[in-house]
């Protein structure tokens, strides 16, 4: 048999087994989106912490970290591949539309989660290296291929893995495995994921459940769910003010906190408040400014700190 | 051999290729600048004063 028959018996007729897959289609296994909350919850760790860091080894540290985030994305959009395929928000990804083929994504995945982990560990230092490490094989093994299949509680806990990133840019800069100030960053984003993504998941409850995964909204039920919601908003409303009571922000990002969390209760509320589909309304609402609240919250005490360090 | 048949990849296939072949390369060459600058920033002032 003629070498061409051979792959296309393995490939499909017409198939010559050659990949179509162009580079846009590898940066978007990055899940990209996903990282620039990444990057900018890192880079606020990174500026807040005490000490000096060279403002190139910064970029590196950050970029590091970036890729490491978005080589986790591609890890796990290679093991769950197969529920992406059933869901409407996810079949479009290379793998489950096939442009890409999954032994591609899987070395791309390790070798970028290697090169980011030695990356960050010689140019800053290795206590952020493995932080990076582990956040990796907390999102890959941890929350991808252990919690996501087998607990409503999957993005709670799951969570801690686009939370570490504050972490990890502290410890770039001082060293530290963890202190106050970093462990304050982390709770603001751990405490942030579960409304943030259980908005999402109560719109699309229905394809959770054909595809077999168990989200709160297709195990506890809508309206425990809505107010589990609103019960992690307080939480993270209150969490929000404790850079200020640590003494690592001002007046500015205090008040700011104060107003953003409680409108992010707020919407919580009118979510709680509103019954069968006019919950639908309220739930969009509160993902969308779920979204613009971390970056708001993270943007202030970023620049705030930024202007106090010029002014002192 | 009388039956190997090569494989001529079409117009998409070749597209596809040299745009990932670009896209390494350029990252290779991101990387290995990055490296030189982590080096000589990491090294500071002594790059230029340590014994031979």
């Amino acid at each position: 048999m003629a070498l061409t028959e051979n792959i296309a018996a393995e490939n499909g007729p017409g198939s010559s087994g050659l990949s179509l897959a162009g580079p846009r289609d590898f940066y978007e296994l990055l899940k990209p989106r996903v990282m620039q909350l990444v990057v900018f919850t890192a880079l606020v760790g990174l500026v807040i912490a005490p000490g000096p860091i060279n403002p190139f080894i910064g970029f590196i540290a950050v970029a590091a970290i970036a890729i490491g985030g978005g080589a986790s994305g591609a890890l796990n959009m290679w093991y769950d591949a197969d529920i992406d395929a059933l869901m409407s928000r996810t079949k479009s990804r290379p793998i489950p539309s096939g442009r890409i083929d999954p032994q591609d994504v899987l070395v791309f995945g390790v070798v970028l989660s290697a090169l980011s982990v030695v990356t960050l560990g010689l140019a800053t230092n290795w206590v952020a290296g493995s932080w990076l490490a582990f956040t990796i094989f907390f999102y890959v093994i941890v929350y991808s291929a252990w919690l996501k299949r087998s607990t409503p509680q999957n993005i709670v806990i799951g969570g801690a893995a686009g939370a570490f990133p504050p972490i990890i840019g502290w410890a770039a800069v001082t060293g530290q495995w963890i202190s106050i100030e970093s462990f304050i960053l982390f709770l603001i984003v751990f405490l942030w994921t579960p409304p943030h993504f259980w908005a999402l998941a109560l719109l699309k409850s229905e394809e959770y459940g054909a595809a077999g995964v168990p989200m709160m909204p297709n195990v506890a039920g809508i309206e425990s769910t809505k107010r589990q919601i609103f019960g992690y908003s307080v939480l993270l409303a209150i969490a929000s003010t404790l850079p200020f009571f640590a003494g690592f922000a001002g007046y500015v990002y205090m008040a700011t906190a104060t107003v953003l969390g409680g409108m992010f209760a707020f919407r919580a509320w009118q979510l709680l408040r509103a019954q069968g589909a006019a919950a639908g309304r309220p739930s969009i609402k509160l993902f969308v400014f779920s979204l613009w609240y971390l970056f708001a919250l993270f943007g202030v005490l970023l620049v705030e700190t930024l202007i106090h360090r010029v002014v002192v | 051999m009388a039956d190997l048949d090569l494989i001529t990849p079409t117009e998409a296939q070749n597209k596809a290729r040299k745009g990932r072949s670009l896209a390494l390369g350029i990252a290779l060459v991101v990387i290995v600048l990055a490296f030189y600058g982590i080096t000589v920033f990491k090294m500071g002032s002594t790059v230029l004063s340590r014994s031979f």
